[in-house]
């Protein structure tokens, strides 16, 4: 029982961590790029 | 009898549904009106954080299809360029930008609030870090990461043009 129920805490933690890693890496890289490539890249005026 | 078995509403929202209960007495069941989340700024804001999801995974897949184009070649790669121009794509570009700023900057204020609320605290040197240390911390590592992207895209435009 208690054998199961580690199980199932290893799992949510395991879908917890990608959620917490989806998370971050969309927050530290995608207005960056939404701004320098899509924005200013596009109209050509800074790269 | 018609009031008993007929569906109402009553002046806090829950709608009596007759009859269903095996009792054959009535329920009541809350029912929010499609705009509950205009009731408050707080649940407004909760909604908008919601919604900023749709428009990052919209734009993570055309970042996709950018490096596929840039993958089949330059003129393959200019074209969908060229298409980004027209004013519905910078609109497009606009809203998600406001959007990934909305998620980045509760993301950060949350990082400090879930991790320092863990069973296994977050220390540096022996000392805990608050809250407020740890989002600040990872508004610092956002305001590098940003830098790090401006200065890979400008130098490595640079070294394509010698």
């Amino acid at each position: 029982m208690a054998h199961a129920q580690r199980g199932e805490e290893t799992s949510e933690a395991l879908w917890w961590s990608l959620f917490g890693a989806g998370g971050v890496v969309a927050a530290m890289l995608t207005p960056a790029h939404v701004l320098l490539q899509n924005l200013l890249g596009s109209a050509g005026r800074a790269l | 009898m018609d009031a008993i078995m007929s569906k109402s509403r009553t002046p806090t929202g829950l709608e009596r549904e007759p009859a269903t209960a095996p009792g054959g007495y009535p329920t009541y069941r809350p029912r929010l009106p499609w705009a509950w989340w205009q009731r408050n700024r707080r649940y407004t804001l909760y909604m908008l954080r919601e919604l900023s999801s749709v428009f990052v995974a919209l734009w993570s897949v055309l970042f996709l299809v950018q490096l596929s184009r840039l993958r089949r070649g330059k003129d393959s790669y200019e074209r969908f360029v060229a298409a980004q121009r027209s004013p519905g794509w910078i609109a497009f570009h606009l809203i998600t930008l406001l959007f990934a700023l909305l998620h980045a900057v509760t993301w950060f204020q949350l990082t400090g609030v879930v991790m320092s609320g863990m069973a296994q605290k977050v220390r540096i040197g022996g000392r805990r870090l608050s809250a407020q240390q740890i989002s600040a911390g990872s508004f610092a590592g956002w305001a590098a990461a940003s830098l790090g992207i401006l200065l890979a895209l400008l130098l490595g435009g640079r070294k394509d043009q010698d």
